[in-house]
């Protein structure tokens, strides 16, 4: 049996202040989601609407989005596990990225800061051994939410960011042929692995348990090595002051 | 929306607000958006604490009289939140600060709670003494 859940949808041109929100009034089963829920919108009651989407199956990300103010991937967020029956559902685009129009970002901020950090995208044999061990960063999808959970991107453009954090760190843990050097510059650097706050939400909305924040400690613990290392004349910052 | 366009400064002090909005968020926002509320309450009381111990400068008179005050039970529960604020703070930053050396990431929520649970019991047996006087 069909919901009827009243969908208001963040609306925003490129420059339009204020932007406003939307209601529409959608009949959606349960156990559909939340994409479903916005496609019947635009295919029915607003062709206007923007949105992004591809794979519908947690795959490529695009359909990042805030329900509800926290971040999901609507392809598999159902109904029924973010509203009742005549609910209400708030859809908005993700946080600290500029909006393009409606639901839809641009994300290459994000991809410029990963290129940057060596974007280790490209995946080698899978470790055997405890479970933990497979979460690792070649398992993001690069959907942005991390970015947008973060309280620390609220306030400060100049962050690197959970995302290209945990791709630094995977890429000095695992350096493939990489000159690190430069990236554990960009790790030591006030606006990098010393400015995150640790709140942890990145790993809270992470739908591939990429754990940007263990990432970001770990880089953390080998900065704090390196710099105690440095104080006797050893190690990479040593040598990179150095030269 | 000032959070989803682009901005030239480095920092937003206009969205700082909302790093105290952890509605429906998980507990390391909740310890976060805290931590931060314990440390401006920290340093408002030191601000009063220094008012207070310049009492000092008007005579003995004067000072026992705003001791006798502070006995009352009204500020003795001002005492207790006092202590309740420090060592959430100081507690949350222990936790950090072992989170920082990359030391039990995985276990933070239980580290939390763990850390939450001794900081009740030090409140209450405070509590307690600073009531029987």
């Amino acid at each position: 049996m069909a919901w009827q859940v009243q969908f208001r949808v963040f609306r925003s041109s490129r420059g339009e202040v204020p932007a406003h929100y939307d209601p529409f009034t959608v009949e959606i089963k349960p156990d559909e989601t939340v994409l479903d829920g916005i496609e019947r919108i635009w295919a029915f009651q607003d062709r206007t609407l923007t949105f992004r989407h591809a794979c519908h199956h947690a795959s490529c990300g695009s359909c990042a989005m805030r329900v509800n103010g926290v971040e999901k991937l609507s392809c598999v967020t159902y109904i029924q596990d973010v509203t009742t029956d005549g609910g209400t559902l708030v859809v908005e685009p993700l946080r600290n990225f500029p909006v393009v129009g409606d639901l839809v970002v641009d994300v290459s901020p994000m991809f410029h800061r990963m290129h940057e950090v060596g974007m280790p995208i490209i995946r080698s044999a899978e470790p055997l051994g405890k479970p933990e061990s497979f979460n690792r960063f070649e398992n993001c999808i690069e959907c942005g939410m991390c970015v947008s959970a973060c309280p620390v991107m609220l306030t400060s453009d100049q962050y690197l960011g959970p995302a290209a954090l945990a791709a630094a760190q995977r890429t000095i843990a695992e350096p493939r042929g990489v000159d690190v050097r430069s990236i554990w510059q960009l790790a030591d650097d006030e606006n990098s692995v010393w400015r995150c706050h640790t709140a942890f939400e990145c790993g809270e909305v992470c739908p591939s348990n990429v754990d940007p924040a263990g990432a970001i400690m770990a880089l953390r613990r080998r900065l704090i090595l390196e710099r105690i290392k440095s104080l006797f004349g050893r190690g990479i910052l040593a040598r990179q002051r150095g030269g | 929306m000032t959070g989803n366009e682009q901005h030239n400064t480095a920092l937003r002090w206009g969205d700082t607000v909302r790093w105290f909005d952890a509605r429906r968020r998980g507990l390391g926002m909740w310890a976060f958006a805290l931590n931060r509320i314990t440390g401006v309450l920290l340093m408002i009381y030191i601000l009063v604490h220094f008012v207070n111990i310049s009492v000092l400068y008007l005579g003995e008179t004067a000072w026992n009289q705003l001791m006798d005050l502070f006995r009352r039970p009204p500020f003795l529960i001002f005492d207790v939140a006092l202590v309740l604020v420090l060592l959430y703070h100081g507690l949350n930053g222990i936790r950090l600060a072992i989170l920082a050396l990359d030391i039990g990431v995985a276990q933070q929520k239980r580290i939390f709670w763990g850390l939450m649970a001794f900081g009740t019991i030090v409140a209450v047996f405070t509590a307690f003494g600073l009531f029987r006087g």
